[in-house]
């Protein structure tokens, strides 16, 4: 069954139609990712899934795990398993990622039913996840992205997703701003917590990051829609021939 | 129970127990401080300093002057359980302004606390240079009575180089059981060159009625020496506050005023610290969460006399429901205080479209070599923080909590006593998420 089933979304943003009738179908298991060209709808399509209350869903479902994410609100969004790595992620002045993290994690067991986790295991996880995205322990304790650098924004937003262990996860153009080292931390990161049961949305204009984390489908996303899809080799022709050729061959 | 009175049957009403008093001020200030408040009058909002905050409440409530022989000591049972009376400090407990106790001798050596009541003529004549040294009588009415109504004052000495391992905590309780009743307690506290301390000041109010506490404090802090001071009101809706806290430091001093109000239905606070010498550094800060009706009040003034001082000003405010704030922050840099650091901040959160909040900064400066600045913002909760964290599962309410929080937790993190930190942290995140 698929983990996540997109048919025919459309959405706009204050009356403006962004999304025009969007299909995608991921498999658990399976990494995806999305190009395309500035304004096509790529951001757009991370937001209506994390479920950002400015657009509206006119037409169309996206179906998650069998159902109907629409339906749902952001925190029961991501307490059934949906992560989204912001682009831009947010400073949260005196909430510290410790304390900002132990209250995700226990609002994500609660609603599974799961007791809260106790704190010594909360901590030793912690400092096993943060090692996996290269961040020190000192970190944690200071309030959510306040000073950090764009990489260290970038980093702690899969180390957030370490912790919260989602079943699918959009990466919302995690690439931008980050050197090469930071970026072989992030595609790091999101090897070593893919597994046969998640599954994984890269968004991102360039192919830069696909050299890292190996996707198996390729999407380019123009106009709302999305106009071809193919396997990693398509990020490769992308890069090197622009878009434009693919807006023609669907034109045509 | 309320029986509307006109402002000036109100004034007339408080001029006409004056006789009957045993004032503790000579008969001849007492006087004056009468006719003061009688030619000045209660404020309304066409006076400045009250344009925002009326004073409606004092025709509601058919308030009367306490006197001592009336008071009731039984209260501080209704208070032993309370949390405030549990945190580590050594304790000074007033019921509407009066101590039960004339042997108020502290534990710790070089603190003295006594009643004025109980001075003889050389200890008058000691504190001579003190009481009522600090502060006008002109065009501050609620000073004016205080200093005409008070019967009472605690005096509290610390002697040079003392350092107070024991925060001195003085509480204030308020008891109406009968009727509504205006107290008005004084407070002296005389810190000495190169002495430290902490007092902490709680206000609490017991009984059915309406209360008004119409405090005067003054605050000397001499050369040198280090004064942490805390004001905490967490109290009901018949409490009703008028506080006027001054504040003179002399040179190398080091004072600061961390103010929290989590309850109250009304409080207004007006503080104002002298910077009567050079290197002197001067801190005031406060949050307020407010709900319902209520409103809170902060004025404050920074004077700076002198070269070389830094003053700081932080306040945060939570407001919901039909609740006011009001801040008026005002920094006066005289001719002489060159090189002066002087900031103030003032950000308010409004919960409720109901909820107002005026923000006033007031700079006077009249020296040419400063740096001075003030920022002030008022609105709603940012829906992007809101987002982000609701995005990793946290429910909109608790999300909107931890925001809130932050900001309160960030004054009251200032706080260097422990166990008063630690209760108003849980305090205020029970609150927030009620």
């Amino acid at each position: 069954m698929a983990l996540i089933e997109i048919k025919n979304l459309k959405a706009n943003i204050y009356g403006n139609e962004i999304l025009h009738g969007l299909n995608l179908t991921i498999n658990a298991g399976e990494i995806h990712a999305i190009m395309g060209p500035n304004g096509s709808g790529k951001s757009t399509l991370a937001s209506v899934l994390a479920g950002k209350e400015e657009f509206e869903v006119t037409e169309g479902t996206v179906t998650f795990d069998g159902i109907d994410l629409l339906d749902m609100s952001p925190e029961d969004r991501a307490r059934a398993g949906v992560f989204l790595a912001f682009q831009y992620p947010v400073e949260i002045p005196g909430v510290s990622n410790a304390n900002f993290l132990k209250t995700a994690i226990n609002e994500i067991r609660k609603f599974r039913n799961q007791d809260p986790l106790d704190a010594m295991d909360f901590l030793q996880m912690m400092k096993e996840r943060a090692k996996l995205v290269e961040i020190e322990s000192s970190f944690l304790s200071r309030s959510v992205n306040v000073g950090f650098s764009g990489g260290e924004k970038k980093k702690n937003e899969i180390f957030q997703m370490a912790m919260l262990e989602p079943k699918f996860a959009v990466l919302d153009e995690t690439d931008s701003g980050l050197d090469i080292d930071a970026m072989k931390v992030v595609a790091n990161g999101v090897n070593k917590l893919k597994t046969d049961d998640n599954a994984f949305l890269i968004i991102t204009h360039y192919q830069r990051l696909l050299d890292y984390i190996i996707p198996d489908f390729v999407h380019v996303l123009s106009e709302g829609r999305i106009i071809k899809s193919g396997g990693k080799e398509l990020a490769y022709e992308l890069e090197e021939r622009g878009y434009d050729w693919v807006k023609a061959e669907a034109i045509a | 129970m309320s029986t509307n009175i006109s402002t000036s049957e109100f004034k007339q009403k408080l001029i006409n127990q004056f006789d009957s008093l045993n004032g503790l001020s000579a008969e001849s200030n007492r006087r004056e401080a009468l006719a003061q408040f009688d030619s000045y009058g209660i404020p309304t909002l066409k006076h400045e300093h009250w344009k925002y905050t009326g004073l409606t409440f004092l025709n509601k409530h058919n308030f009367d002057i306490i006197k001592k022989s009336e008071v009731d000591y039984s209260v501080m049972q209704q208070f032993a359980n309370h949390p405030l009376n549990n945190i580590e400090a050594e304790k000074v407990v007033l019921v509407n302004g009066f101590s039960a106790s004339s042997n108020l001798k502290s534990n710790q050596s070089g603190v003295t606390i006594s009643r004025l009541s109980d001075f003889d003529d050389a200890q008058k004549a000691q504190i001579s240079d003190y009481y009522g040294q600090s502060i006008k009588l002109e065009n501050n009415p609620f000073i004016a009575l205080n200093t005409a109504f008070a019967q009472d004052c605690i005096v509290i000495k610390i002697d040079k180089n003392t350092v107070v391992e024991t925060p001195l905590q003085i509480v204030y309780l308020n008891f109406a059981d009968t009727h509504a009743i205006i107290n008005n307690p004084r407070l002296l506290v005389i810190a000495e060159e190169g002495s430290q301390a902490t007092i902490i000041e709680s206000v609490h109010s017991f009984g059915e009625f309406a209360s008004l506490k119409n405090s005067v404090s003054e605050y000397y802090v001499a050369k040198n020496a280090s004064l942490e001071h805390y004001r905490i009101q967490d109290d009901s809706e018949l409490s009703h506050t008028i506080d006027f806290t001054q504040v003179n430091q002399e040179n190398d001093s080091h004072y600061h005023n961390v103010n929290v109000s989590l309850g109250g239905q009304f409080n207004r606070n007006n503080i104002h610290t002298l910077l009567n010498g050079e290197n002197i550094e001067s801190n005031l800060s406060g949050v307020f969460i407010t709900s319902g009706n209520e409103l809170f009040d902060i004025h404050s003034l920074a004077d700076h006399a002198f070269p070389n001082c830094e003053s700081n000003e932080n306040y945060k405010g939570i407001l919901l429901g039909n609740s006011t704030g009001i801040f008026n922050g005002k920094i006066l840099v005289r001719k002489d205080a060159q090189k002066t650091n002087a900031y103030q901040s003032n950000k308010n959160v409004l919960l409720s479209d109901n909820a107002s909040i005026f923000t006033k900064p007031e700079l006077e400066i009249y020296a040419d070599d400063v740096k001075c600045s003030h920022g002030a913002t008022s609105g709603a909760l940012d829906e992007i923080s809101i987002f982000y964290l609701v995005s990793r599962g946290i429910g909109r309410k608790k999300a909107e909590a931890m925001i809130l929080n932050a900001i309160a937790d960030d004054i009251i993190d200032l706080i260097k006593h422990e166990p008063l930190r630690l209760h108003l942290l849980e305090r205020v995140e029970n609150k927030l998420n009620q």
